[in-house]
């Protein structure tokens, strides 16, 4: 509305009927007519302003006062006791119905990122949809690096064991140390490298989710969920880190002022998969899952959350009672582009990580366990050898998990030291006696021709993982014909002889929950005590074996065996 | 208008209101609940209260606001009412 004359103000009827006659009155009063606007001091005596008395007669103030008090009384009678309150709020009401005519308030700016913020944090989609990059984020590892995978296999377990074979057998090394190299360092580093290209493509796909700056998100919206479990806000920032190794992530609860919280947080990081359970999710996935592996790997992730939760809402009502409480609080990044070279730097650096560790403590680790396998010296007889006889004691354990083999409790054995050793150790044991032990035989010489298939298998490898690639980005299109043999590794074909698909999920499930490595339990030690150590490693035997038996024997209830 | 805002100083129980919480309350800007709250305060019908640092010990989000860098917001109570008109009542 386009105001061209001054708009007086309109009060309610009754109100402009007593403003109208205390005009007329002021009018009849010669001492005040004139000196004032009449209207205006109307208004002003009937909210009860009565400074101006002082300036006036006592025979005009004596009339006006009468006159005021009658119209009061008579106005009570709608307003009560807030008659002056009625004429403000008339007038705040004429300026309200004023100002929503003439002013369009300009539309709340919103920026992209608290656009997008809006989705991804909201509370009821802020979780279904970390799911789902969680989810996407496994697929991309699974399909992505299955190719890869057979391909790195390929080349260890073919021409660069025979190579080894060959050099050393012409250079009259003995049998044993051929032995040494080719089933326990080959097999055992080997069996680890071959998760490389899987891992690079997780912490590459972490990398990326992290720079864009929505793991940040992630922590947020999963705090809501912990917070409601009764868990310390401030808890997922750590448990986040845990995915990646749980060894810093231990460290990072330095950052929690509250001792109790510190120590809960701690023991539920384990729980957390860390990035070296991965290739034994991977490789039984492969065998077991072969067109739902992904989705087993994300049940697993979930699982470790949930598990987590659910053990810390246990400590917090219990041992932790009154202690644990917080709020978190974090600054979210703005959303951006990730960059290359931070994301490759972040890639390179978690990959270079995993490559020096399977190159030192694994490499050490391996060829320990192959001295296990072959003693008491000249045991032919793997199960008989001090490896085989501890791994047998253990066994009858875990036999209710359905997993009750020597080889498998020895992989979770040797599994306390890294994780990544227990597809090492089932490499060993199920490969080395799959293949007889001795690796004398099949030996072939240097060749270039070998060279250039394991160039042109690497092509092959890089053209399948795009198609892959392509497949799980664009839901729809399938480039690859559904393969229900899946990999044909030979540590694949020789654990479908030992496990079935539901004793290798149970299998899974214990991997997820028991003690992740020793690392971390001396970080646990190191930061919170021996005795807050030693509760946490009860808890982490405990837990994985009564999930392990409950799906071994809930699944064979309802017929899954 | 006024009157509204009145109203919810009487269904507070006692407990301070802030301009905020006002302006949510009754969906009016935040500006003109200032303006009307002043005028309340001017006309005797209302008091202004140091709610800042009283409210934070209650507060159960006083975490938060202890990382961030604003001033308590000022709250308001019903001017209490003379001992005659209580026994009025």
């Amino acid at each position: 509305m386009l105001l061209s004359a001054p708009t007086a103000v309109r009060y309610s009827a009754n109100l402009e009927a007593e403003i109208k006659s205390l005009e007329r009155l002021i009018e009849t009063l010669p001492q005040i007519n004139g000196r004032y606007p009449s209207r205006w001091l109307a208004i002003q005596l009937l909210e009860g302003d009565t400074r101006l008395f002082a300036e006036w007669g006592e025979a005009e103030q004596g009339v006006l006062e009468t006159a005021v008090a009658a119209a009061h009384t008579r106005l009570q009678a709608h307003y009560g006791d807030d008659v002056d309150l009625a004429l403000t709020d008339e007038r705040y009401l004429f300026v309200h119905e004023l100002v929503e005519q003439v002013l369009t308030a300009p539309r709340e700016q919103w920026s992209l990122s608290d656009r997008i913020d809006r989705i991804v944090t909201n509370r009821w989609l802020g979780i279904p949809i970390f799911m789902a990059l969680m989810y996407l984020v496994f697929n991309l590892v699974q399909n992505v690096s299955t190719p890869y995978l057979d391909w790195v296999d390929g080349v260890i377990s073919g021409p660069l064991t025979e190579w080894t074979i060959a050099v050393f057998t012409f250079l009259h090394a003995p049998g044993w140390f051929i032995s040494l190299l080719t089933d326990g360092i080959l097999a055992g580093v080997g069996g680890v490298l071959v998760f490389l290209p899987g891992l690079l493509v997780m912490y590459l796909a972490l990398a990326v989710l992290e720079d864009t700056g929505y793991l940040a998100r992630a922590a947020f919206v999963m705090d809501q969920l912990m917070s409601k479990l009764g868990l310390h806000g401030r808890s997922f920032v750590p448990m986040i880190l845990g995915f990646g190794c749980n060894v810093p992530a231990i460290y990072a609860t330095r950052t929690i002022e509250s001792r109790p919280a510190r120590i809960l947080t701690g023991m539920l990081i384990p729980f957390m998969s860390c990035s070296a359970r991965l290739p034994v999710y991977v490789v039984f996935g492969l065998a077991f899952f072969p067109r739902s592996g992904d989705l087993v790997i994300w049940s697993l992730y979930l699982m470790g959350i949930v598990i987590a939760a659910l053990v810390g809402l246990v400590l917090s009502r219990t041992i932790f009672k009154h202690e644990v409480a917080g709020i978190l609080v974090m600054e979210m990044p703005a959303y951006r582009w990730p960059s290359p070279k931070r994301v490759l730097q972040y890639t390179w650096h978690e990959s270079a990580s995993f490559v020096r560790k399977a190159g030192s403590f694994i490499l050490v680790g391996t060829a320990v366990f192959w001295l296990l396998l072959h003693l008491p010296w000249g045991v032919t007889d793997v199960r008989q050898s001090w490896f085989g006889r501890a791994s047998g004691a253990v066994a009858p354990i875990l036999a209710p998990a359905g997993f009750g083999e020597w080889q498998a409790s020895g992989a979770l054995l040797t599994g306390l030291l890294a994780k990544e050793m227990v597809v090492s150790t089932l490499s060993q044991v199920y490969v080395g006696e799959d293949g007889g032990g001795e690796a004398e035989t099949a030996v072939s010489a240097f060749s270039w021709s070998q060279v250039g298939d394991i160039v042109v298998g690497f092509g092959a490898a890089t053209l399948d993982a795009g198609k892959q690639l392509l497949e799980t980005l664009t839901p729809g299109i399938t480039l690859f014909p559904n393969d229900e043999d899946g990999t044909g590794a030979e540590l694949t074909l020789a654990l479908r002889r030992s496990f079935t698909p539901l004793s290798a999920f149970a299998f899974l499930v214990f991997v997820l929950l028991y003690i992740p490595c020793i690392a971390t339990i001396g970080a646990q030690i190191q930061e919170y005590g021996w005795r807050w150590a030693l509760l946490s490693v009860i808890i982490m035997l405990i837990v994985p074996w009564t999930l392990a038996v409950i799906v071994y024997q809930g699944g064979q209830l309802f017929g899954l065996a | 208008m006024l009157q509204q805002v009145l109203s919810l100083f009487q269904q507070s129980g006692g407990v301070p209101l802030s301009i905020e919480t006002i302006s949510t309350q009754t969906g009016l800007s935040s500006v003109m609940v200032q303006q009307m709250l002043y005028t309340l305060v001017q006309k005797g019908r209302l008091v202004e209260v140091d709610e800042g640092c009283r409210g934070c010990e209650v507060c159960p989000l006083h975490v938060v606001c202890a990382g961030v860098p604003t001033t308590p917001a000022k709250g308001y109570l019903l001017k209490s009412r003379s001992k005659q008109d209580i026994e009025v009542l």
